[in-house]
């Protein structure tokens, strides 16, 4: 078995299934806010479940042209006198980045939060959309 | 005559806190809307249910990490719930149902007399 050989080949591998975006479907379930990510010709469309999050409290970024950071935090109920029986819901800062398998238009995001679900429409680069490509006839 | 088909059961998350007047649960309902939301108490028991829709995702998906379906909880309390003071309300997707201890429940004190 030749090890020197088959080492490098894995790893390649393993770059690229960080690069794809297929990747993310092996994070464990509690990586917050969980999103659901589609893409049609002209855009990448993506829903975080942000229950208790206001506009305000949502930080959305884009860098390198293809990577969306969502950061933010969960305010922590410190009511006085209060005894919990359960605590779930859970709080603290979170910071999910998403890498997007294509450039986007940055300048033309658009973003909106509504009963806790975050909806964001990403605009594809020109460079990224699909080209139809006129065949010509010949008479 | 139209029929729900009771599509897949979601289990919201919960807190629940117990103050000096009242019990509170705070369930997390993202994507729900206010009059799609059900709030039952019965013989003690109180249940949640709320329609929770997807959007319609045309084109090809690259990541799924939550689903529609119904949301749905029920818990058990104690008897000492004011069952007709109970409210409930929907902010930013999170459902905050206070359910008031009854008077009786309250605790009272106890004058000793000396004989």
């Amino acid at each position: 078995m030749n090890h020197h050989r088959l080492l490098p080949s894995l790893w390649a591998n393993f770059d690229r299934l960080l690069d794809n975006l297929g990747a993310e479907l092996t994070r464990p379930v509690t990586a917050f806010p969980p999103v659901n990510v589609w893409e049609d010709a002209d855009a990448f469309h993506i829903e975080a479940e942000l229950p208790g999050l206001t506009r305000e409290e949502v930080n959305i970024s884009v860098t390198h042209r293809n990577v969306l950071t969502l950061t933010g935090e969960r305010k922590q109920d410190d009511t006085d006198q209060a005894r919990w029986h359960r605590r779930e819901r859970g709080f603290g800062r979170f910071q999910r980045v998403l890498r997007l398998p294509a450039p986007i238009d940055a300048d033309k995001v658009v973003a909106s939060l509504e009963g806790g679900l975050l909806r964001l429409t990403l605009p594809k680069h020109e460079e990224a959309k699909p080209r139809r490509i006129a065949v010509k006839a010949q008479s | 005559m139209t029929e729900t088909i009771v599509s897949n059961r979601l289990t919201p998350r919960v807190d629940i806190k117990e103050t000096p007047d009242a019990m509170v649960l705070l369930l997390d309902l993202p994507g729900v809307q206010a009059d799609q939301v059900e709030v039952q108490f019965e013989r003690g028991e109180l249940t949640v249910r709320a329609a929770r829709p997807l959007s319609p995702r045309p084109g090809r998906a690259l990541v799924e990490e939550f689903d529609g379906g119904e949301y749905y909880r029920a818990f058990l309390l104690s008897q000492d719930v004011a069952g007709d003071r109970i409210s409930a309300d929907l902010k930013h997707g999170v459902l905050t149902v206070t359910l008031p201890r009854a008077q009786q429940a309250l605790p009272r004190k106890i004058s000793v007399t000396a004989g």
